[in-house]
C-alpha cells in the first residue's frame, strides 16, 4: 500500500553545514514545488520510491532471477510505474546482495526518531541541533509540528529548511517551536514562479515576512545561470529584501551557485535527467552579492 | 679494532665493523660486561660536530659491541619506553652514580645487586667522560670557525657541565635531554620517547625568562634545533616502517598539584615549531581533558591540518581513572605518557612492554566454530572442541569464542613469560626505584612492570558474528555447514554471499546498539582475562584494542571471515570501523566506540578517522571540528585523524570500496567522496593538492 504517512528519505549525523554547530539533519520525502534543478529529487514525491545506484550494482541479477513477474529491476523507472505492484513483493531488494536497490522514504515512529536525535546530544552543545529539511518539512505539518514540541521538550535546538510554501496559519502553528530557518528563495516574478516552480511567490514572501520579524533566519538564493540571476528576478529579490520588517533577524544571505551533485540520483531513481543548467558566472555572482551587500545585509557565495 | 674514519660532516654508520668484545671473560656478570661494552662504545664513538649546531650528541656507531655470551643471546634487548630525564635534569649523572654508589653501602646487597650498581657507576662515568670528548671537540671547532660561530664555545662550555651535573636553564636543560637520548638510541634501544617536554622544560623556561637569562625566541630557535635534530636521524631509528620510531611528544594534558590544565607557553610553541618544520619526527601527542582551553584545541588543529597525521589526541578523562582502576598510583596516572604507538606508559618509572604481544580475534573466532582448527589450512591454532554445529544457538556460538580468547591470552602469555631481557644499567640509571631497589630494569627494578596485549581483527570478530545471529540464528538464510564451506572456499562458488555480508548486514560503528553490545561485551572479557594474567616480573597484563601493525600482517594468515572480508584483506585498524563501513557520521562511529568500557581494555584502543583537508578551509568548520572533538574526546581514549592528501583522494576515486567511508566537504554539505561524480571528486583532488601546500 501507498503509505498517506509521512516519510523521512534521509537522516543525516554530524551535518555540519545546515544551521549553527553540529546538526542532526532529517530529510522529509515529498515537496509540494517542482523547481526543475532540484537537487534531492529523492525528496520530491511523497510516495516511496525505487532507488537503483549503477555504481553499486555487481551485475549479479539475482534480482532478474528472484522476480516474480520477469522484470529486470534494474529499470527502475518501470519499477516506480509499476508501483504497487512492486511496492507489495520488495523480493529484489531483500535479495540484492550489494544494496544497490533500494526503497527510498521510510515512516519512522516519532519515538524513534527523538531516540535517535537525542542519540547525539552530547555535540549539539549550545546551539547545535536539529534541522528538518527534505523535500519541504513545511509539507508534512502534523507530524513536524509534533516533533519539534518534543524536542523542545528535550531541549533540542531546532532549525527548518524551507522554501516558505504553506499556508500561513500552518507556519503559525510551529513557529514557536523553531529556533533558526533557512529559507529558500527562487524566483520572485509572479507568473515565473507559478509557471517554473507552482508556487504563489506572495504566500512565500508573506511567509518570509513572518519568519523574520520573530526569527533568526539565513536565506538562500540559487544561483542559475539566466534564470533565477537575470537582471530582473535579481531586482525584485532586493525588493523583497528591502522590505522585510526586522532586517537584524536575517543573519545572512547565501548565494549558491548551481552544481551537479543532484543529477545522477535522478538517473537513479530512473527520472528524466535534468536540463542543463549551469551556475552563474563568477562576475554576475559577485555584482549580486554587491547589491545585497548594500542593502546591509551579509552575504556569502557558498561555493562548491 | 677498524679505525674510526674521522669525519666533521658525516655521520659514520659503522655497519661492517661490529666491535668484537674481547677483553673480558663471560665469567664477569652480565651487568659489568654490558657497562664495559657501553664504555667501549663510547670511547670509541667520534664526537660529531657540525658547524651550525645548537645542541651536542650524534650517534656515529650504530653496532654495539658484542657482550653477550653464547646462552645469552635470546635475551630480548628493553625498548619501547621513556626514560626519566627529570633525574637527569636535577641530579646529573654525577647525581645518580653518588646515587648509587650510596646504594651499594647496604651491607646486605646481593652479589648481583652490587655487580648491577657498579655497571651503573661505571655507565654514569662514561657518559661524563663521552660528554667532556665532546666538549673539548666543541672548543676545537670554535677555534677553528673563530668568532663566525661562538654558538660552539657556548655548547663546549654546557657539555663540560651537562649531563653530569643538574641543569640550571632552559639551554643546559634542552642539552640534558637530548644528549641523554642519543645515548638510549645508542645504545640499542628502540623506540624512545621524550615524555612531557612542555612540563618538564617549564621551570627551565620559566627561569630563564624572569631573570633575563634566554628570551623567549632564543628558547624558540633552541627548540627548533632540538626539533631538527632528532628528525636527523629518522630513517634509522625507525622499526617497522620508515618514520616508526615512537619518538612521541608529549603536550598538554592535567598537571599533578592541583589537577588543572597543564598547558603553557611551551606547549604553544611546539606545535608551533611542529606546524613550522613539518617533519616526519617528533610526532606529537596531544593530552586534553575537559578544561583544556579552545586556543589550544584552535592550535592543534592547524598542525593536524598539514596532513602529518599528528597530533594524535589522548583523553586525560578516559585514560587516567583507567589507569587508576588498575593500580596505578593517582599521581602517576596524571603524568601519563605514551608508548611507541599510543599505549599509556608511566615515563621513567615502569618497565612496561607495552605491545609484546596481540590477539588475532578472528582466528579465536574460526577456533570457536571449527575445533579449533584454522578455516585455512586446518592446522591447530586453538583449543579442541566448538563445532558450530554444536551451537543451538548465538551465546552458545558465544561461550564457545570465549574460552577460545581466554586460551588464546593465556598461550600468548605463556610466550612472554618465557622472554628474558637484556639488563640495561643505563636505562635503570634513568628508572626510578631500580637504583633504590639495586636492580636492573630488565629484572623488575621499575615499579610498574605491566606489560600490554593489542589485538588484530576485533572489528572483523565483531561484524562477523553480527553477520552469523542474523544469517543463521535470525533468518535462516544459509546453513551452518554451508557457511564454513563458504569460508573454506574464500567464498569462491559464493561471492553473492561475500557481498551480502559486506553490504547488508549492519557493522560495527554506526551507533546500533545490537552490534555494539557485542563489542562492549566481548571487549569486557578480553579485558578482564587480561588482567588475570600475570607475567615474570610480578606485573600484570593489560588489554588494548590498538593493532599496530597487525591488521596487515595477520591478514595473510586469516580466512575469509563472515563480515564479507576475504582471505588476505587486511583486518580493522586499530579500534575503528572497518574501511568503508561508517553510515552514520562520526558522532555515530565515536557513540558505538564509548559504548565499550575502557578501563578494561585501555592499552591504547585508538579510533582511526579519515578527514578531508576541505574541513579546514573555512573557519567556522574549524569550530565545528572543535565541538565535535571535544565531546569525542571524553568518550574515547585515543583518536588520531588521517587527513588524506590528495594521493590518498586519487587511491580513493580508483578503489571505492576501501574508501566508503571518506568524507568530504563539498559545497555546502560534507559527503562521501566515492558517492561524488567525477568531476567533482577531480575539483576535491586538486582543491587538495592546493591545501596542502
Ligand atoms: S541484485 Fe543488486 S547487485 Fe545484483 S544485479 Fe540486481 S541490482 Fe545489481
Ligand atoms: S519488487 Fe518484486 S515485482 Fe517489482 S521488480 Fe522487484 S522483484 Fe520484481
Amino acid at each position: 500500500m501507498i503509505s498517506s504517512n509521512c516519510l523521512i528519505f534521509d537522516i543525516k549525523r554530524f551535518a555540519i553545514s545546515d544551521g549553527p554547530e553540529i546538526r542532526t539533519t532529517i530529510f522529509f520525502k515529498g515537496c509540494p514545488l517542482k523547481c526543475p534543478w532540484c537537487h534531492n529529487p529523492e525528496g520530491i514525491s511523497f510516495r516511496q520510491e525505487f532507488f537503483w545506484r549503477r555504481t553499486k550494482c555487481s551485475e549479479c541479477n539475482e534480482c532478474i532471477r528472484i522476480c516474480p513477474h520477469g522484470y529486470d529491476p534494474k529499470d527502475v523507472k518501470r519499477l516506480n510505474e509499476k508501483f504497487e505492484e512492486c511496492l507489495n513483493c520488495r523480493k529484489c531488494v531483500d535479495i540484492c546482495p550489494t544494496g544497490a536497490i533500494t526503497i527510498i522514504g521510510k515512516e519512522i515512529e516519532l519515538a524513534d526518531l527523538i531516540e535517535l536525535i537525542s542519540r547525539d546530544i552530547d555535540y549539539y552543545a549550545d546551539s547545535g541541533g536539529v534541522t528538518f529539511s527534505g523535500g519541504e518539512p513545511l509539507a508534512h505539518m502534523s507530524y513536524l509540528q509534533r516533533a519539534l514540541e518534543e524536542c523542545k521538550r528535550i531541549g533540542v535546538n531546532t532549525c527548518i529548511e524551507t522554501s516558505g510554501f504553506c499556508s500561513k496559519e500552518d507556519l503559525l502553528l510551529i513557529i514557536d517551536y523553531v529556533d533558526f530557518f533557512m529559507f529558500d528563495l527562487k524566483l520572485a516574478n509572479k507568473e515565473e514562479s507559478q509557471r517554473v516552480i507552482g508556487a504563489n511567490i506572495d504566500k512565500i514572501v508573506e511567509n518570509l515576512n513572518i519568519i523574520t520579524s520573530e526569527k533568526k533566519c539565513v536565506l538562500r538564493l540559487p544561483m542559475i545561470r539566466d534564470l533565477t540571476d537575470t537582471k530582473e528576478n535579481i531586482e525584485l529579490l532586493l525588493a523583497i529584501l528591502r522590505q522585510i520588517p526586522n532586517k537584524k533577524n536575517l543573519s545572512r544571505v547565501e548565494l549558491l551557485p548551481y552544481h551537479k551533485l543532484g543529477e545522477s540520483k535522478y538517473i537513479c531513481l530512473g527520472k528524466e535527467t535534468l536540463k542543463v543548467f549551469e551556475p552563474s558566472t563568477e562576475s554576475n555572482l559577485n555584482c549580486i552579492k554587491e547589491k545585497i551587500s548594500s542593502l546591509n545585509y551579509n552575504v556569502s557565495i557558498e561555493r562548491f | 679494532m677498524s679505525e674510526i674514519k674521522k669525519n666533521d660532516d658525516i655521520a659514520i654508520v659503522l655497519k661492517q665493523h661490529p666491535f668484537m668484545y674481547s677483553n673480558t671473560s663471560s665469567k664477569k656478570s652480565i651487568y659489568l660486561r654490558k657497562a664495559i661494552a657501553f664504555e667501549k662504545m663510547l670511547s670509541t664513538m667520534y664526537p660529531s660536530v657540525k658547524k651550525d649546531d645548537l645542541l651536542a650528541g650524534r650517534r656515529t656507531i650504530y653496532n654495539f659491541p658484542i657482550y653477550l655470551t653464547i646462552n645469552e643471546y635470546d635475551l630480548a634487548n628493553i625498548g619501547n619506553l621513556t626514560p626519566n630525564y627529570n633525574t637527569v635534569l636535577t641530579k646529573g649523572f654525577k647525581g645518580i652514580k653518588q646515587d648509587a654508589i650510596s646504594a651499594m653501602n647496604d651491607k646486605n646487597l646481593s652479589s648481583d645487586s652490587k655487580d648491577f650498581l657498579s655497571s651503573v657507576v661505571m655507565v654514569c662515568e662514561s657518559v661524563i667522560k663521552f660528554s667532556n670528548r665532546y666538549s673539548e671537540k666543541l672548543l676545537e671547532m670554535s677555534e677553528k670557525y673563530g668568532d663566525s660561530q661562538p654558538s660552539l664555545r657556548q655548547l663546549a662550555q654546557i657539555c663540560k657541565k651537562i649531563p653530569a651535573e643538574p641543569a640550571t636553564n632552559f639551554y643546559q636543560a634542552l642539552q640534558s635531554v637530548f644528549f641523554t637520548n642519543m645515548l638510549i638510541w645508542s645504545e640499542e634501544h628502540h623506540l624512545i620517547g621524550l615524555g612531557r617536554l612542555d612540563q618538564y622544560l617549564w621551570p627551565y623556561y620559566q627561569n630563564d625568562i624572569a631573570k633575563g637569562i634566554c628570551t623567549a625566541d632564543e628558547m624558540y630557535e633552541l627548540s627548533k634545533h632540538f626539533w631538527k635534530r632528532l628528525n636527523e636521524d629518522f630513517r634509522e631509528k625507525s622499526n617497522v616502517l620508515a618514520g616508526d620510531t615512537g619518538q612521541a611528544v608529549i603536550l598538554g594534558g592535567l598537571e599533578k598539584s592541583r589537577g588543572e590544565d597543564a598547558s603553557n607557553e611551551l606547549t604553544y610553541m611546539f606545535l608551533k615549531i611542529a606546524k613550522e618544520l613539518k617533519q616526519v619526527d617528533p610526532k606529537i601527542v596531544l593530552r586534553v581533558h575537559s578544561k583544556t582551553p579552545e586556543k589550544l584545541w584552535k592550535e592543534s588543529l592547524a598542525l593536524l591540518k598539514l596532513g602529518l597525521g599528528y597530533p594524535l589526541y589522548a583523553s586525560d578523562d578516559v585514560i587516567i581513572p583507567s589507569l587508576k582502576s588498575f593500580g596505578y598510583d593517582s599521581e602517576d596516572a596524571i603524568d601519563y605518557v605514551v608508548s611507541a604507538c599510543w599505549e599509556p606508559l608511566i615515563p621513567g618509572k615502569s618497565f612496561e612492554l607495552n605491545n609484546v604481544c596481540r590477539i588475532n580475534f578472528l582466528h579465536c573466532l574460526e577456533s570457536s566454530v571449527n575445533d579449533g582448527k584454522s578455516l585455512l589450512d586446518n592446522s591447530q591454532i586453538g583449543v579442541s572442541g566448538g563445532f558450530l554445529k554444536e551451537c543451538n544457538s548465538f551465546e552458545d556460538l558465544i561461550k564457545n569464542l570465549k574460552s577460545q580468547i581466554h586460551f588464546f591470552i593465556s598461550q600468548s602469555v605463556e610466550r612472554v613469560n618465557n622472554l628474558r631481557f637484556v639488563p640495561s644499567p643505563l636505562f635503570s640509571a634513568l628508572t626510578a626505584n631500580c637504583i633504590e631497589k639495586g636492580l636492573d630494569i630488565s629484572k623488575g627494578g621499575a615499579k610498574y612492570n605491566n606489560f600490554g596485549i593489542l589485538n588484530s581483527g576485533f572489528v572483523n570478530m565483531v561484524n562477523s558474528l553480527i553477520a552469523i545471529k542474523k544469517l543463521v540464528y535470525e533468518n535462516n538464510q544459509i546453513s551452518k555447514i554451508d557457511l564454513l564451506k563458504c569460508l573454506k572456499d574464500d567464498f569462491e562458488n559464493n561471492m553473492q554471499l561475500c557481498s551480502y555480508m559486506k553490504n547488508r548486514i549492519p557493522k560495527f560503528g554506526n551507533d546500533i546498539d545490537e552490534v555494539d553490545s557485542i563489542a562492549s561485551e566481548l571487549a569486557d572479557f578480553y579485558g578482564q582475562e587480561c588482567a588475570k594474567e600475570s607475567n615474570s616480573l610480578g606485573g600484570r597484563y593489560k588489554g588494548g584494542l590498538g593493532s599496530a601493525d597487525g591488521y596487515v600482517t595477520d591478514a595473510k594468515k586469516t580466512a575469509a571471515s563472515c563480515d564479507g572480508r576475504k582471505l588476505g584483506e587486511i583486518l580493522t585498524v586499530n579500534f575503528s570501523p572497518a574501511a568503508g563501513t561508517v553510515q552514520n557520521g562520526l558522532t555515530a562511529v565515536v557513540n558505538s566506540i564509548s559504548k565499550i568500557n575502557f578501563r578494561k581494555v585501555f592499552n591504547g584502543s585508538i579510533l582511526d578517522l579519515k578527514l578531508s583537508p576541505s574541513f579546514f578551509t573555512e573557519e567556522k568548520y574549524l569550530d565545528k571540528l572543535v565541538l565535535f572533538l571535544k565531546v569525542a574526546m571524553r568518550k574515547c581514549e585515543e583518536i588520531q585523524f588521517n587527513v588524506v592528501n590528495s594521493q590518498t583522494l586519487k587511491d580513493a576515486k580508483n578503489n571505492p570500496d576501501q574508501y566508503r567511508d571518506l568524507i568530504v566537504r563539498v559545497w555546502g554539505f560534507s559527503a562521501y567522496f566515492v558517492d561524488l561524480p567525477e568531476e567533482y571528486q577531480n575539483h576535491i583532488i586538486e582543491r587538495s593538492e592546493h591545501d596542502i601546500q
